[in-house]
This record gives C-alpha cells, sequence and structure tokens, in this order.
C-alpha cells in the first residue's frame, strides 16, 4: 500500500508541476503589450525620418553591456532595440530596399528577442550579437545614418571563426570577449 | 486505514484518469513538402539520419509518438516541446526561409548542437538514441561549414 501510494503522490505532483508550467505563458502576455504601446509613442518623431539613431543607440548600448560582461542589462537593451527595430517604418525605401530590410527587421528582432530571453546565459547572448551585426552592418548601408560608424573585427570572436560588430567608437571595446579581452580585434573601416 | 488518506489516493486516482481525457494535438503529415529541408539541400545519408532521429519530433510537421508520449501528462509535455520547437525551426517549412533566416538557423545549429544544448535534456531522459555522441556533432557541424 505504501508503495501505491508514493506513486500515486508522484504522478499527482507531477500533474500540478505541468499544468503550472503551461499556465505561465498567458501570464506574461500583459506585460509585452504595456511596453509596445509605451515605445510606440515615444518614438513618433524619430521614426519620421527613416532615422536609425534609436535603432544603433540601443545596439550600441547592449554592445558595451556585453562589453562589461553585465548579461542582465543587456537583456535590458536588446528590449530597447527590439522595440526600436519593431517601430522603424521604412517609407523612404524603393520595393527591393524594402524586401531586404524587412528581412533584416525579422531577423535582428528575433536575435534581440533571443538576447533578452537569455539575461543569466551571456554565452548565448554573444552567439546571437555575431548575426544580429551583420544584420545592424546590412541594415546602415541600406538605410544609411548620419552618425560615423565602424566596422571592426575580433578573429576569436564565434569560436575562433571570426565575427563582426558596429561600433560608433574609432576604437576596439570588444563585446564578444568582454573584460577578459576587451581590447582584442582591430577596426576594419567605416560602413556608409 | 485513516480515511483521509482514502480520499486524497481516490483524489489523485480521479486527476490521473481526469487528465487521460485532455486532448493534444498530433502532429502529422503525410506528404513531404517541397519546403522540407531534404528538398531544399543534399544532406549526407549518415547526416540525415542523425536529424531525423534526433530532431524532426520537436523541429517538422511529423512527429513519431511512442506510446508512453500518448498517455498523459507526457502528451502535454511533448505538445509543448512540438509547438515551441517548430516555431524556432522547421525543417519541413525550411524552403520558405528568406536567405537571411535560413542562415541565421544554420548557425545557430550549429552552435545549439556544439554547446549540448540540443536535443532537449528533457527528451534525452526518454529518447537515449537522440542522443549525439561527439562523432555526430561532428558531422553536422561539417556539413553545415561545407553548405
Ligand atoms: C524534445 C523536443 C526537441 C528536440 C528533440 C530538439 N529540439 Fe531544438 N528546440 C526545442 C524547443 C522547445 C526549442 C525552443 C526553446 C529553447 O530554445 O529551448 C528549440 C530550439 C531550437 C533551436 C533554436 C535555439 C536558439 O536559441 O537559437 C535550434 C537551432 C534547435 N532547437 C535545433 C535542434 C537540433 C539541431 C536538434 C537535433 C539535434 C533539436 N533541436 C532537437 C525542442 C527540441
Amino acid at each position: 500500500m505504501k508503495k501505491v501510494m508514493t506513486v500515486l503522490m508522484a504522478g499527482g505532483f507531477f500533474v500540478l508541476t505541468s499544468c503550472a508550467g503551461s499556465d505561465s505563458t498567458p501570464t506574461e502576455k500583459p506585460t509585452e503589450t504595456t511596453e509596445q504601446v509605451n515605445s510606440s509613442t515615444q518614438t513618433e518623431e524619430v521614426t519620421k525620418k527613416d532615422n536609425l539613431s534609436s535603432i544603433l543607440n540601443s545596439y550600441f548600448e547592449m554592445s558595451e553591456n556585453l562589453t562589461n560582461d553585465s548579461a542582465a542589462d543587456a537583456a535590458k537593451s536588446s528590449e530597447k532595440l527590439s522595440n526600436a527595430l519593431k517601430d522603424f517604418q521604412g517609407d523612404q525605401l524603393s520595393n527591393k530596399e524594402y524586401k531586404e530590410v524587412d528581412e533584416i527587421m525579422n531577423s535582428s528582432i528575433e536575435h534581440a528577442g533571443h538576447i533578452t530571453e537569455n539575461a543569466g546565459d551571456i554565452h548565448h547572448q554573444r552567439e546571437h550579437l555575431v548575426l544580429l551585426s551583420l544584420d545592424i552592418k546590412d541594415l546602415i548601408e541600406i538605410v544609411g545614418t548620419d552618425q560615423k560608424v565602424y566596422e571592426a573585427y575580433c578573429p576569436m570572436a564565434n569560436n575562433n571563426k571570426g565575427a563582426i560588430w558596429v561600433t560608433n567608437k574609432n576604437e576596439v571595446n570588444n563585446p564578444f570577449m568582454g573584460q577578459s579581452m576587451p581590447k582584442c580585434g582591430k577596426i576594419n573601416g567605416e560602413i556608409k | 486505514m485513516k480515511s483521509y488518506i482514502k480520499w486524497i489516493i481516490y483524489s489523485l486516482l480521479i486527476v490521473l484518469v481526469g487528465i487521460q481525457f485532455i486532448p493534444t494535438s498530433i502532429n502529422q503529415q503525410e506528404i513531404t513538402p517541397y519546403t522540407d529541408i531534404r528538398k531544399v539541400y543534399t544532406i549526407p545519408d549518415n547526416v540525415l539520419t542523425i536529424l531525423e532521429v534526433s530532431c524532426f519530433d520537436c523541429h517538422s510537421n511529423n512527429t513519431n509518438y511512442p506510446f508512453y508520449s500518448r498517455i498523459q501528462p507526457m502528451a502535454m509535455l511533448m505538445d509543448k516541446h512540438v509547438r515551441e520547437g517548430k516555431e524556432e525551426l522547421n525543417f519541413s517549412e525550411f524552403g520558405d526561409y528568406s536567405d537571411r533566416k535560413k542562415r541565421n538557423k544554420l548557425f545557430s545549429i550549429q552552435n545549439q548542437v556544439k554547446d549540448g544544448e540540443m536535443p532537449l535534456s528533457s527528451y534525452t531522459l526518454m529518447h537515449n538514441d537522440a542522443k549525439l555522441t561527439a562523432n555526430e556533432k561532428k558531422l553536422i557541424e561539417e556539413w553545415i561549414t561545407n553548405l
């Protein structure tokens, strides 16, 4: 009898915990929607000029957080980045450019989302930074920006396969290696 | 036996039987759509087998359900994995992805496999054959590098 009871108790516990697990998704929704409302009112003027400044500034902030090994701050700034990306309107783009930018947006919003979700895993955040940085570079090349921006390269990033990032300073502050090797890499040149 | 213990047992039994009626969807498809990754790339047989055994249950429109995965609460868990897994990566719809998205997903596969994050450990607990050996990881890595 004792055995039967423990089996049943274990079964019951499993049921309760698995139900609790599936409940957690819907309750997360409301916070998401309120944040979206906030951001769209804030950035109204910026989007009018097809300006990339809010996108770039939050990318630079996130990159700095990763250079400082701060996964939690990077998660927050990548959320800002997601919102800035979602607010972008490519009114002045040609059809062909728009199609490309649309794919860049889908891709970069996904990467930024992963960086937000992985506040406890800086290694995974940096994996997503590899391709996010390529998206940001392509975006600048298509849309253009008033800021001076540079492409930096580190051969040791991305499991020694090398990776680039985008920076507004003509000096190396490595978001992939962080404080272990903040000066590793070089500036490849200006992105135009 | 004390009567309240009996009641606890009865209630648990009822819950266990009751949850068997919770419906779960079945993720299966007869055809192989033209967007299937097997029609997008030529995949060497040994790599294809690894993907089919270790990944397709959660990342394609065709799940192989062993008998226990139809029993609650395992069925709910499997359902959740398939839903979330397909949202991240669906090998049956790979051809619909833009070039940028294809590149993202292949990159992500390499990293997830290298880091030992995939297949999910809650899954390999029951599917021992889905666990990747060092050699299998290398085969996937090389296949993607050479694409
Ligand atoms: C038991 C189901 C299951 C199996 C089997 C499985 N996955 Fe996943 N996979 C998931 C789920 C759920 C997610 C999304 C949540 C997460 O990342 O944990 C995911 C996410 C992913 C992602 C996106 C992760 C990211 O953060 O970018 C990749 C890539 C991936 N899986 C590849 C694979 C590969 C390759 C295999 C086989 C070697 C595999 N998966 C086997 C369930 C599964």
